[in-house]
This record gives C-alpha cells, structure tokens and sequence, in this order.
C-alpha cells in the first residue's frame, strides 16, 4: 500500500491519510487543511476547487 | 488524480470537462474556470515563471482577492498532497475500478496504446521521407536527439548534472552521433563526461564531425571510467539491429549493473549480451521491437512534420503537445 509503515488503527483511512499516519499530529494538520480549503467557506464553488484539484493532479502526473 | 477526477465528475455531472481539464486543455474552458486551470497548471509546471500579471489574469476573470488567495491554497495543497503520494508510494485503494489504478497517464506522458508502433522497415522509411521529402537532414534530426537526451539525463539525475560523472558510449553511425551531441550538452551543463568509442575508425561522416567538435572542446575519447553516476548508451541504432560485435559487446558487458539510459533502443536488444537501460528514449515514434523491453520508455520529437506521417499511412495523434519528450510507458 505504501513503501512506509503506517498505523495500525489508520488501515480503514484513505491511503492518502494513513500513509503519514506515523506522525499522528502531520495527519490532523493535514485534514483539517484540506477540510478547510476543500470544503469550507470559498468565493469558490466547489466545481472550481475540485477542478483545479484535478488540473494540479495531472500536471504533477501524480495518479492517486 | 483519480479521487478528484471522479469528485469533479459528480459535482459538475460533466464528464467533457472534467477531461479538458485533466488535459490541460483551457482552450475548451470558459470564463473563471478557464483562468483558474490556467493559473493552476502554470504555478504546478513552471514555478519559476510566476509573476503578477498572472494573478492580474485571474483578477480580470472576475476573482476577487479572498477567491485568488483560496485558489492559491487549493493548487499549493494539491501539490504538497501529490508529493504524499508519489513520495511515500501512495496506491489507489483495492475498491476502485482495475482498469483505473492499472492506467497512468496525464500530462507529459501519452499512453503508447494511443500511438503507432512502427516495424524497423517502417521507420527505415519514416526517416528516408523525413530527408528526402522535406530537406531533415541527418544533422538536423541527430541534434534534436541527442539534447533530448541530455535532458532526459538530468532528469534521471535529478535535475542538475554540474559535478556529475556521465559515461556516453557511443558506436561509429548515427545513433553514437546523437550520444556525441548529449556528450557536448551535458559539458557545456557541467557534468563529468567520458566519452567512449565502441571503435575510432570507420565513423560515419556526420559521427565524426560530432566527435570533432568534442575534441575541439578538450574532450577526448578513451577507456570506460571507474566511475559513473549515469551511463549514456549510443552504441547501436534501430539500423543495426542484429547481435553486436565483440568490440559492442565488451562494452555492453561493462554497463551492466550500472544506471543506463538508451538512445532509441537499449543496444543489443533481443540479443546477447544487451543493455538492461533503466530508461530508453525512442526517437520520432515507438517502435515494436521495444514493446517488451523492461524499463520507462520516453519518446523524443526530432521534429518529423505530421505529414511525414501521413505519407507512410499510419495515424498520428501529435503527442509533443505538452513537451519535447513524453513518457509512453
């Protein structure tokens, strides 16, 4: 799943999130960060974040 | 890529767009959607070109200043993510479609399914029209190809070459020339480079006049050194396709083990001994010798027009439209 251990208790995450479940503390940041810009208040609609989450993806070749 | 991908297609219900921007293709977006993908790819691709009149554009699109910060923080977020996955080798989870966690290819890469797989008569013709037709000559494609592949190089390497020690093989005909021009790039860029004949006599002419201007640089070919952080394999071209001398032969034998990159096939292929290359850069089109050949395999534009193509019959979706080498697999 990862080329890194992870924590047990992370297995029923996203692989995205348990993949740096070894810092615990990296991981809320991490969430809270992506809850915030992704789905919190925005002048953005949602189609347009998730737009550009899919355009920086592909730019990055990054397949996950 | 392919969470957002899906999310983008429920939210919008459009999967046209969805794939427009997974392309890059702002031409087919409108308004605010097309200035913010504009926005996005050039601050992921191309960092250092960053300036205000690219926020500007995103202000003349109708985005106030807290919708350009947000914008901001969803491309900076996406691309700290992606180091996540690409850095820790993230995989897509077991519950996704097979087909969607096999296929991998987006931006400068092209799925080599999409493009024609040339047999060696083919490209033998291919190259012929290319000279003979619009005036390409030998000179003009082998320079193309070899600062591709002194490029594809400093990727391998990282990105930066200075100090680095690069051996190039190079062989007498067309294939050890475009090693010879990686060889001049790659000094003048810095590195260490070795360079070494598989033979001194019988070059062809072109070959010749490259390793000439080599010398004229203070490099000298001679033996195969200790030590090299890459390996630069220009023995043998798609022309010299059968089982390599024993002067190749020696010299393939001293790359095994090593990090290799190959010039438009690993040399020796399907014969012993031949060169295992961690990467192979093909030049003008993919060709069937190669479609079992382990490693990444990049394709390089040495500028073939698409109507050289055309004349030899076989489709031809341009795929240098994002970069002058693309990874097919």
């Amino acid at each position: 799943m990862t080329w890194v251990k992870t924590d047990p208790e992370s297995a029923a995450m996203a692989h995205i999130l348990s993949s740096h479940s070894l810092n615990a503390a990296a991981l809320e940041a991490h969430l809270a960060l992506y809850r915030t810009i992704m789905f919190g208040e925005s002048p953005l609609s949602r189609v347009e974040r998730e737009a550009i989450a899919v355009a920086v993806s592909a730019a990055n070749d990054c397949h996950y | 890529m392919v969470h957002h991908g899906a999310a983008l297609v429920r939210e919008s219900g459009d999967e046209a767009l969805a794939e427009a921007v997974a392309s890059g293709r702002t031409d087919e977006l409108e308004g605010r959607l097309r200035a913010l993908i504009a926005y996005a790819v050039k601050l992921t691709r191309f960092p250092e070109t960053m300036a205000e009149p690219d926020v500007a554009r995103l202000r003349e699109a109708g985005l106030d200043d807290r919708a350009i910060v947000d914008a901001n923080q969803v491309v900076a977020y996406f691309n700290y993510v992606n180091r996540v996955a690409d850095g820790l080798g993230v995989e897509l989870e077991q519950d996704w479609p097979e087909e969607l966690r096999a296929e991998r290819a987006y931006w400068a890469s092209v799925p080599g399914a999409a493009l024609p797989w040339l047999e060696l008569e083919q490209m033998r013709e291919l190259d012929r029209i290319a000279v003979e037709e619009h005036g390409l000559t030998l000179e003009r494609m082998m320079e193309n190809a070899g600062r591709s592949l002194a490029e594809l190089a400093r990727r391998l390497l990282g990105g930066r070459v200075a100090g680095r020690s690069i051996a190039v093989l190079a062989g007498r005909g067309g294939n050890g020339g475009g090693g010879l021009v990686a060889a001049r790039h790659l000094t003048n860029a810095g590195a260490d480079v070795a360079v070494v004949l598989a033979r001194t006599e019988g070059l062809a002419p072109v070959t010749r006049d490259q390793l000439q201007i080599l010398r004229s640089m203070g490099v000298a070919p001679g033996d195969p050194p200790a030590h090299a952080d890459l390996v630069v394999d220009a023995l043998l071209g798609y022309s010299q396709a059968g089982p390599p001398r024993e002067d190749v032969a020696r010299l393939i034998e001293w790359t095994h083990g090593r990090r290799v990159v190959s010039l438009d096939l690993p040399s020796g292929i399907l014969h012993e001994p031949h060169v295992t290359a961690e990467a192979t850069l093909t030049l003008a089109a993919p060709k069937r010798i190669l479609l079992d050949v382990a490693g990444m395999l990049y394709l390089a534009d040495v500028s073939i027009p698409a109507a050289a193509y055309e004349r030899l019959g076989v489709a031809w979706p341009p795929p240098f439209a994002t970069s002058a080498i693309v990874r097919i697999r």
